[in-house]
């Protein structure tokens, strides 16, 4: 009896054992097979890149397909046609791309919380509330319109899912290892959710709920002081002596009386941060008589990293660039004939509706003197661990509402519908696809047209010698301030009143200052005759951009580099010298003098050791937040004036009610607060040489500009990244955001389109892979690599790591 | 001699399984070695021990080597691990405790089946 209680015992304890081992608990992975020498983590080491591309296996090629990988891992991709072409190209990304691919789509979708548990539900909610898998299903239905641009998408989806079923658990990223789930099926659906994806980084961004509720506040003329729409000294993306030879269409004024709620919290906009700066250069401004590209988007720096840089070879393709894992084609790239990057064009184009319902079962809503029927979707979570979660989210004709009773609402009769342009079914793909392939400016106007949105900045140059840049994208028609403030769903006034046409778009060509860029400054001047707005528009990169190009009269290769990577800190320029002013040197003592003196004595470049950044970006937050801490006290969502005006008026107001300090009893004026932060920041640079164990507060040090794993995982995330610039400066590292790739193309017709580029990355998205992050250093150092491009693959058969013609089976 | 037997079926057995079986596989073997041979639980768990524990041992620093340690040097921070030799040798312990529990499992067998045997021969007596 004992001895078989001992042995039930011994079989309890390994079963125990072996099923905890094989299973993920409380985040660990499964450890048994996590740890299995033959197919845990072990396997995702990769030394020899042979180990990766031996298992390219093109079942479904139609002809003969050449791939080579060169040094950068940079797939070169040769087809005898174009589907066999796209087809290779979602193989090879999900080749080294896979699990970011998925992860991205799950996150745009909502579904994190299958990963993550519960502690992702909110966010999750948040996804499916703005409607994004509502707009990429219309989306995927209109594409079907068009057969080419499917049958191209379809090849590449199929690329993909060759790749994923070739896939055991042996090779899956180590991110699926590490969370214990597995890659799905790749879909159409999930590439256009990617287009999605994107809109909700970049135009998504809107104060419109804040707004309503700071004019409420504040009133109108103190409003309109802490965020004009317009200042003097923008430098328009438009030059201004553009002119504007259209007859625009009318808009209608409406009533703006409406009466509204404030939701408890909104959703948290996009980060400020994104951004980008590009330029074209034509012939008569360049040394050597080439046309010039240079493109910069400015984005968050993750790992891996959010471009995949290919090259992509048929008949009727020889284009290459950055792409987006996910989507086919070159995002910014170029080919023989035409180079073109985009910058994002900032613009309100998501307005908020106050809905009336008739009454509580949310059937039925007020449109003048109807009632309209709302349509109910009822979303489902499958929540980690815990089951499945529901979310009954109404849709109205002006989109979906997001905060109602069941979110974000307070308990008050909040109903606010979001009417957002990425809600509208779109064809950015169409515009891409023919982009890749552009001859000349003609074929790049053809291909903006169906360029519908996240609006961008497109500069373009070209072999013949011209440049130009177009805001593309599909703009609402609105009146003036139109969708500033939150409008009423139950005027039908309120409603966009149609789009502006594309032939009345902002575009400039061949203009006689040999140059076209852009930063995410204001489009254009007051004299374009639609109205159009944000609250988001950058007031520094754009105008040191603009005087860089102006004060060099030849550019050359270096002076383009030397661009990009500037950090020359405008706002520092602008204000730094005027606060210097104000302090009063004689109470300082000499530690504060030394620093006073350095200040005084900086040139404004936010170089990698200097200290005198650390010390005027703290000082400025310190100042910044003392200003504004009247806002702090606020009950609902909120924001404050922007670091430009904010430096306006410290300018030329001398006495203002914001300038108290609300802590303390005495009312402060600008002198005072100007001293006071001057202590507080040497106090807090002192404070942190202490906590970091260092002797001076070097600018890369103090800033730590860091790339970060998409899961944050400290050792798959490289910090401390030696790189100068910041937030407003053209080289725009800041701690999570940066220049995520950096690409000058030259285009000449006497000779070959030749390219230089560098991102802040690697080709690879798995951390075990020598290729994840082996370009951080050269991106921090501003140096760039020569991008290999021939037409004929024989060329590039010396200088690449690998080469494979792969049969039709 | 049988020890040492044992020792080596056991990390034969280990080495090649697992390189095409899940790796609780693995732990058969040790087990059918406790049914078969008729020894004590210490020098069955003792083979268990060091036959799957060398082999996974041999296996791991193999595996990193060959990739300079450029997965698991990251892995080690996720699992607050010290240093890579210490994720290696608690793998291949932790392996091999299993692999022993597992053999005296299969000794354990042997005798629970062993004891009914003896009953049912006294009952005709």
């Amino acid at each position: 009896m004992l001895k078989k209680i001992k042995f039930i015992f011994l079989l309890i304890l390994i079963t125990t054992i072996v099923i905890i081992s094989n299973n993920s608990i409380y985040n660990i992975p499964p450890l048994g097979k996590f740890m299995n020498p033959y197919t845990g983590f072990w396997q995702n080491g990769i030394i020899n890149q042979n180990k990766v591309f031996n298992k390219i296996d093109l079942k479904n090629i139609k002809d003969e397909v050449i791939i080579q990988f060169d040094s950068m891992l940079i797939p070169h991709i040769y087809a005898n046609n174009d589907e066999d072409l796209f087809y290779t190209q979602g193989y090879v990304t999900a080749l080294h791309r896979l699990w970011q691919m998925e992860f991205q789509i799950m996150a745009i979708s909502g579904r994190l919380s299958e990963i993550f548990g519960n502690k992702a539900l909110k966010n999750d909610r948040t996804q499916r509330r703005k409607g994004t898998v509502y707009a990429a299903k219309k989306t995927l239905e209109k594409s079907y319109e068009d057969e080419n641009t499917i049958k191209l998408l379809n090849a590449y989806v199929n690329g993909v899912n060759d790749y994923i079923s070739s896939l055991s658990f042996k090779n899956y990223p180590i991110e699926y290892k590490i969370l214990n789930y597995k890659p799905e099926k790749w879909t159409l659906l999930k590439t256009f959710l990617l287009m999605e994806s994107m809109s909700d980084m970049l135009s998504r961004g809107n104060m419109d709920i804040e707004d309503t509720y700071l004019l409420k506040i504040l009133g109108i003329e103190n409003y309109n002081l802490l965020f004009p729409e317009y200042h003097d000294e923008v430098k328009p993306i438009i030059p201004n002596d553009v002119k504007f030879n259209f007859k625009p269409l009318k808009t209608k004024d409406y009533d703006r009386k409406i009466s509204y709620k404030f939701p408890d919290k909104t959703i948290l906009n996009p980060d400020r941060d994104n951004g980008s700066n590009n330029f074209a250069i034509s012939p008569k401004k360049s040394k050597d008589g080439s046309t010039y590209l240079a493109s910069q988007p400015d984005l968050s720096l993750n790992l891996p990293s959010i471009w995949y840089i290919s090259h992509l070879n048929s008949p009727s393709f020889n284009t290459m660039g950055a792409t987006l894992p996910g989507a086919p084609g070159v995002i910014i790239g170029f080919n023989d004939d035409i180079a073109w990057g985009e910058t994002n064009a900032t613009r309100d184009v998501v307005d908020w509706y106050s809905i009336i319902f008739r009454n509580k079962d949310r059937k039925e809503y007020k449109f003048g003197d109807r009632w309209l029927k709302t349509e109910k979707i009822i979303e489902e979570f499958n929540v980690k661990d815990e089951g499945v979660f529901y979310d009954t989210i109404i849709y109205t004709h002006l989109g979906p509402i997001v905060y109602d009773n069941n979110f974000s609402s307070n308990k008050e009769k909040v109903n606010l519908a979001m009417r957002w342009i990425a809600h509208d079914e779109s064809v950015e793909y169409k515009t891409f696809l023919m982009l890749n392939k552009a001859k000349n400016i003609d074929d790049i106007d053809k291909a903006l047209e169906f360029f519908y949105g996240p609006s961008q900045n497109f500069a373009y140059a070209t072999k013949d010698g011209e440049i130009g840049l177009t805001i593309a994208g599909k703009f609402p028609l609105k009146s003036k301030e139109q969708g500033k403030f939150i409008l009423d769903g139950s005027n039908p006034e309120h409603e966009w009143q149609g789009f502006i046409p594309y032939d009345h778009r902002l575009t400039v060509k061949n203009p006689k200052s040999g140059y076209v860029s852009s930063a995410n400054q204001h489009p254009v001047n007051k004299l374009y005759p639609y109205y159009y707005y944000s609250h988001n528009y950058e007031m520094y990169r754009g105008r040191r951009l603009i005087e860089r190009l102006e004060s060099i009269d030849y550019l050359d290769i270096e002076d383009i580099k030397k661009i990009q990577n500037d950090n020359f800190s405008y706002k520092a320029y602008e204000i730094l010298p005027f606060i210097l002013s104000k302090v009063d040197t004689s109470r300082l003592g000499p530690e504060e003098m030394k620093y006073f003196k350095n200040l005084t004595n900086w040139d404004f470049f936010s170089d990698t050791n200097n200290e005198n950044p650390s010390f005027f970006v703290t000082w400025w937050d310190i100042l910044y937040k003392n200003i504004w801490d009247e806002f702090d006290t606020l009950k609902y969502s909120y924001r404050k004036p922007s670091s430009f005006t904010t430096s306006k008026i410290i300018k030329n107001i001398e006495n203002f009610q914001f300038y108290d300090n609300l802590k303390t009893d005495e009312i402060e004026e600008l002198d005072d607060i100007i001293n006071f932060t001057f202590n507080q920041t040497l106090d807090s640079i002192n404070n942190w040489k202490k906590n970091n164990d260092k002797t001076k507060a070097s600018w890369k040090d103090y800033k730590n500009t860091s790339v970060k794993h998409l899961l944050g995982i400290e050792s798959f995330s490289v910090e401390g990244v030696d790189v100068g610039g910041y937030r407003n400066i053209l080289n725009a590292a800041s701690q999570r955001h940066g220049p995520s790739w950096r690409m000058i193309v030259k285009l000449n017709k006497n000779s070959k389109t030749e390219a230089w580029g560098i991102y802040p990355g690697g080709q690879s998205g798995n951390p075990g892979n020598i290729n994840y992050d082996n370009g951080i250093e050269d991106w921090g150092k501003g140096k760039y690599k020569k991008l290999l491009f021939n037409k004929n693959y024989l060329e590039n058969t010396s200088q690449v790591i690998f080469e494979k013609k792969y049969l039709s089976q | 001699m049988n020890f040492i037997l044992r020792i080596i079926i056991n990390g034969l057995f280990t080495y090649y399984f697992l390189s095409i079986f899940p790796w609780w596989t693995v732990l058969i073997f040790p087990f059918i070695i406790g049914v078969i041979f008729n020894k004590n639980y210490l020098s069955h768990f003792l083979s268990g021990l060091v036959g799957l524990g060398t082999a996974w041992l041999y296996l791991l620093l193999n595996i990193d080597t060959q990739t300079n340690s450029i997965i698991s040097s990251k892995i080690i921070d996720l699992l607050n691990i010290e240093s890579v030799n210490l994720l290696i040798i608690y793998t291949s312990f932790s392996a091999g405790i299993l692999g022993g529990l597992s053999e005296i499992l299969g000794k354990s067998l042997r005798d629970s089946l062993s004891k009914t045997k003896k009953k049912s021969g006294y009952s005709f007596s």
